[in-house]
């Protein structure tokens, strides 16, 4: 791993009802993300072109993933 | 000339030979020999003794040497149709039918060789078991148990439970709130699930306390069913999150499938399996 790799995270805030972001070194996440399980994404391939359709696959992800159980937020998705 | 010759289970037979005359009596040889074991009648002296006797005047072929081959001799010659048993008494009450003898003890085993002073179970301790004493501790367990729960339920309401993990806690005090005398321990007036809940939290004591109550054992079991309640929790959480993804990466199988199998690896995990 490179020296100043980041990794992104992103959170539902419900104090400010907003869904936000940051990035921390990856050397100050390692410790639990070698106790995370760490899937593979299916796509792109390797090699492959980063397209639209992978930025709405990894964004729906994310954003379903944070809506988890709240239902009012649940609600509110409309991703296709 | 018929001639006593086996006697089962107090039951006299008499045997012909193929072409004496018996009258119409059923032949039950073959039944009688079909349900003995000659083991066991080789212990009968006075059966083997009979036989041998009749069939030394009846068969000029007979040679047989050692009980045993006496009496396979003769069911050799029951099965032939050679020899025919019947019953030597009249058969007025089964009216002719013959009940095979399913087992041909020998005489000698009839009668017990000494009568034993007394017998394993006479020998044990009476101790009758105190059904009504076992029954009020059980009770006190499951009171103490549902109490502990139900004084739980209020402080859970305010954390972030989910609403199936407050309504498995709530039918676990369902569960243990079914006697009367159980009922008056619980105040079930706040187990509705978390927006739902039109009383608010009946004043209980805010749960913290395990190590006071009176059997380690319930103890072991209530924090044992706590932790596989979060397992199943945690393990429903996983599966949301594998939902998710083949939500939008559902054209790869094999993601959903890696995830799945890995949240059922994990819930393994937890339970300690």
């Amino acid at each position: 791993m490179a020296a100043n790799d980041k990794v992104f995270i992103t959170f539902y805030d419900d104090e400010s009802d907003a869904f936000k972001y940051s990035w921390l070194r990856r050397s100050t996440v390692e410790p639990f993300l070698d106790r995370a399980p760490i899937d593979a994404l299916p796509s792109p391939a390797p090699g492959a072109p980063i397209t639209n359709e992978d930025a709405r696959l990894l964004g729906g992800m994310a954003f379903m993933s944070l809506v988890g159980g709240r239902q009012s937020l649940r609600d509110r998705l409309e991703i296709v | 000339m018929p001639r006593e010759l086996i006697v089962v289970h107090g039951t006299t037979y008499a045997s012909y030979s193929e072409h004496e005359v018996h009258g119409n009596a059923t032949d039950s040889g073959p039944a009688l020999f079909e349900g003995a074991s000659l083991y066991d009648w080789v212990n009968d002296f006075e059966l083997v003794r009979d036989a041998e006797t009749w069939l030394r005047s009846k068969f000029s072929d007979f040679s047989c040497i050692g009980r045993l081959s006496i009496l396979e001799y003769l069911r050799n010659k029951v099965m032939q149709g050679e020899v025919r048993v019947v019953r030597a008494e009249p058969m007025s009450a089964d009216n002719g039918f013959v009940q095979p003898p399913r087992l041909a003890a020998p005489r000698s085993w009839e009668t017990k060789p000494f009568d034993p002073p007394y017998t394993y179970y006479s020998s044990l301790p009476v101790a009758s078991f105190d059904f009504d004493g076992w029954q009020s501790q059980l009770e006190s367990w499951t009171n103490d148990f549902s109490d502990a729960v139900a004084t739980a339920l209020p402080s859970l309401r305010g954390s972030n439970l989910t609403r199936t993990q407050l309504n498995v806690a709530a039918a676990i005090v369902g569960v243990f709130n079914q006697g009367s005398r159980l009922t008056d321990a619980v105040d079930l007036g706040d187990v509705t699930a978390i927006g739902e809940a039109s009383t608010p939290l009946s004043g209980a004591a805010p749960f913290e306390y395990f190590s006071s109550a009176p059997s380690d054992g319930v103890l072991s079991m209530a924090m044992r069913s706590g932790r596989d309640a979060q397992c199943f929790a945690d393990n429903e959480q996983d599966m949301e999150m594998c939902n998710v993804a083949k939500a939008m990466y559902g054209g790869d199988p094999r993601t959903y499938a890696l995830c799945s199998s890995r949240a059922a690896e994990n819930y393994r995990t937890c339970l300690g399996y």
